[in-house]
C-alpha cells in the first residue's frame, strides 16, 4: 500500500538505478539521480525555510529538470504548483497573488518573472546535501489527504483557479490506470502535454510507478510533425497520451503516408472530441496499435471514463467516451434529478481537494441524489447521455467553455482581458468551430488591431490568444440589445 | 498582392512585434511557437489554395520570408 509518490521513486531507484527516468535531446536524468537531486532540493527547501503543506511554483521549462524539482518540494513536505516558462508575466502575477507563496523555484536557465518572492535555482538547491533525518522526520509527519500538486485551471470569472490535488486522489488513479493497461517498465512513453496541464501526470507518475521512461519532446516538434515522428522513432516511444489536436495535425500534413512511428503500442487521446475522420485514418496506418479515447476534468486525479477503441469506426458512428475507471462512479444530474442525459458528476477517490484559497460550493458539492450521508460530489460542467450500450457518450460544455488545442478556454476570460486594455469600447469572442479559430471583435477609437494583440499578448497564455482580431465600426446587436454572436459567427464562413 | 507581400501579410496577422522582413532565423529564434507555425501552414494552404506535402515541413523552409517564398513558388510549380 502506497501512501505517498515519493515511494514509487524510491523502489525504482533501488530497482532500475541505471535507467533514464526523463530524457530530453539535451539532457537525461536516471531514476537514482533523479531520487537523489530530489532529495537534495528538498533538504535545501526545508532547512531553509519551515514550510509544511504549502504551494511552492516551479517555473518549468519541459524538461527532465522540473521533475526533479517537483518531487524535491514534495520531499520539502509541500506541494509544487507547475508554473509554465512561456505563460505572460500578466497572468504569472495573477497565479502568485492567489498563492501568496514564501519561495518560488525556478530552472538555472529561466528568469523568475517576480521579484517580490524569494527564488530558489536548481543549481542552488543541488548544493546542499541529502538531510536524510530531516526528510524522514518530514515524511513522519506526513498524511496521505495532503497536497501534492496544483494546477490552475481558467474560471468564468476571469481569475484562475488552483485545483489541489492529493497524494491519495493520485495514488488510487495511476495504479488504476497502469493496471488496466498493462503499463511496466518496458513503456517509453512520449511526453506531449506541458507539466501544467493535468493530463501530463499520466506520463510521470506512470513512469515513477512502473519504472518505464519518459522522452520529453522538443516543443518544436510539433510545428513540424515530420520531426515528431522522427523523434519518436529515435527514441523508441511506443506509448503517447496526446490532445487530439496533434493527431490531426500529423494526420492532416500526411504524415502517416511518408513515416510511422515504428514503435508504437498505445495512443491515448484526451482533452477534447477525437473526430473521427482523424482516427480512422491513424488507424488505418498503424493497425497493430491500441487506441485509447480518455475523459477527465481537472478537477479530479487523472480521468474517469475510458474507451478502447476495438476495431476501426465507421464514419458516421459517434465516437463513445466510454465506461467508468474502477472505484469511481459517475452520475448525469439534470439539475438535481438523475437523467439519462444531463451533466457528468464524478463520485469517488479521485476528486480533487478542492480550490486552493476559494471555496466552490457549486462545484464540489453533496451528492443531491443520496439524502442518507454527506457523499462528496463534483460537477465537470460537461453534458453526456448514457447510451444503450452501455457507454457514456459526451455532447458538450454546459457553459461557455471551449476546447482549443486540447485547452479549455472560457470565452468570457478572453473578453474581460480585451476589455481591461484602456480606450476599448465594445468586445465580443466568438469560437468559429469549422477553422477551430478564436475570434476577437472589438470597437474602440483610439486602438489600433496591434495594440489589441500587444495587450493581449502580456495578460494571456499562447492558447488563449485569439486567432483572428478584427476592428468593427459599430458591434451589431440582437433585438434585445445583445451583442450578436451568431451575426459575427456566420460573418467568419 | 504579390507572394512575398502575402507571406508578410500572414506573418503580420500572426505577430505584429517581429520584424519578420529582415529576420534571418524566425524558427530557430523563436519568433513563432509551435502554435503560429501551425497558423501559419494552414493559413499558406488557404491563401495560395495549395497542398504543403510534410516533406516541405522543415524548420529551414520557415526561417526567412525569402526561403517561404521559395518554398510557396516550388509548391506552386509542382501543382
Amino acid at each position: 500500500m502506497t501512501e505517498n509518490v515519493l515511494e514509487y521513486l524510491e523502489r525504482a531507484a533501488v530497482s532500475h538505478p541505471d535507467k533514464a527516468a526523463f530524457f530530453s535531446e539535451e539532457t537525461a536524468l536516471t531514476f537514482a539521480q533523479l531520487l537523489h537531486n530530489a532529495k537534495r532540493i528538498g533538504s535545501y527547501i526545508a532547512s531553509t525555510c519551515a514550510l509544511r503543506n504549502q504551494p511552492i511554483p516551479v517555473i518549468c521549462a519541459q524538461s527532465p529538470i522540473s521533475i526533479a524539482l517537483f518531487l524535491g518540494v514534495v520531499y520539502s513536505g509541500n506541494f509544487y504548483v507547475p508554473i509554465g516558462d512561456d505563460m505572460p508575466a500578466g497572468r504569472v502575477h495573477a497565479m502568485l497573488e492567489q498563492l501568496h507563496p514564501g519561495i518560488i523555484l525556478t530552472q538555472d536557465d529561466i528568469p523568475v518573472p517576480t521579484e517580490n518572492v524569494p527564488a530558489i535555482t536548481y543549481a542552488q538547491a543541488l548544493c546542499a546535501d541529502a538531510d536524510e533525518p530531516l526528510l524522514d522526520s518530514i515524511r513522519a509527519d506526513f498524511c496521505t489527504t495532503d497536497p501534492l500538486y496544483a494546477i490552475f485551471t481558467s474560471g468564468s470569472t476571469g481569475t484562475p483557479k488552483c485545483v489541489l490535488k492529493s497524494h491519495a486522489s493520485l495514488i488510487y488513479f495511476i495504479e488504476r490506470f497502469a493496471e488496466l493497461f498493462s503499463l511496466d517498465d518496458s513503456i517509453v512513453f512520449g511526453s506531449q502535454t506541458p507539466f501544467y496541464f493535468d493530463a501530463s501526470t499520466k506520463d510521470v507518475y506512470s513512469t515513477l510507478l512502473c519504472a518505464a521512461s519518459t522522452y520529453i519532446f522538443d516543443k518544436r516538434a510539433f510545428s513540424f510533425p515530420m520531426e515528431l515522428i522522427g523523434q519518436m522513432n529515435r527514441h523508441h516511444v511506443n506509448t503517447v497520451v496526446w490532445v487530439p489536436s496533434v493527431m490531426t495535425l500529423v494526420s492532416n500534413f500526411g504524415v502517416l503516408d511518408e513515416i510511422v512511428p515504428a514503435s508504437l503500442r498505445s495512443i491515448f487521446f484526451v482533452g477534447e472530441s477525437m473526430p473521427v475522420k482523424i482516427l480512422r485514418n491513424w488507424m488505418q496506418h498503424l493497425p497493430a496499435v491500441r487506441f485509447v479515447n480518455l475523459y477527465g476534468t481537472t478537477e479530479a486525479a487523472g480521468n474517469c471514463l475510458y474507451y478502447e477503441v476495438p476495431a476501426i469506426p465507421a464514419e458516421t458512428d459517434p465516437l463513445p467516451t466510454g465506461k467508468v475507471f474502477p472505484g469511481s462512479r459517475i452520475l448525469l444530474l439534470d439539475g438535481d434529478r438523475s437523467a439519462r442525459e444531463g451533466e457528468v458528476c464524478i463520485v469517488g477517490p479521485t476528486i480533487a481537494l478542492g480550490y486552493y484559497g476559494m471555496d466552490d460550493p457549486q462545484k464540489f458539492c453533496r451528492n443531491p441524489l443520496n439524502s442518507m450521508f454527506p457523499e462528496r460530489m463534483c460537477r465537470t460542467g460537461d453534458l453526456a447521455r448514457l447510451g444503450e450500450d452501455g457507454n457514456y457518450y459526451f455532447i458538450s460544455r454546459s457553459d461557455f467553455q471551449i476546447k482549443h488545442m486540447g485547452n479549455r478556454i472560457e470565452l468570457g476570460d478572453i473578453e474581460a482581458a480585451a476589455m481591461s486594455i484602456g480606450g476599448m469600447g465594445y468586445c465580443c469572442c466568438v469560437y468559429h468551430a469549422p477553422s477551430d479559430r478564436i475570434v476577437l471583435y472589438f470597437v474602440s477609437q483610439s486602438l489600433e488591431k496591434r495594440d489589441v494583440t500587444r495587450a493581449l499578448r502580456d495578460m494571456l497564455p499562447r492558447y488563449m490568444l485569439p486567432n483572428k482580431t478584427i476592428p468593427l465600426d459599430a458591434m451589431p446587436l440582437n433585438p434585445n440589445g445583445k451583442i450578436d454572436r451568431k451575426k459575427l459567427l456566420d460573418q467568419l464562413s | 498582392m504579390t507572394i512575398r507581400e502575402t507571406i508578410l501579410d500572414i506573418l503580420e496577422e500572426l505577430n505584429d512585434d517581429c520584424d519578420f522582413e529582415h529576420a534571418q532565423r524566425i524558427i530557430d529564434d523563436k519568433l513563432l511557437d509551435s502554435f503560429e507555425i501551425v497558423a501559419l501552414v494552414t493559413e499558406l494552404r488557404d491563401a495560395f489554395d495549395i497542398d504543403i506535402s510534410p516533406r516541405w515541413l522543415v524548420p529551414e523552409n520557415f526561417n526567412t520570408v525569402d526561403a517561404l517564398e521559395n518554398m510557396i513558388n516550388a509548391i506552386l510549380d509542382e501543382q
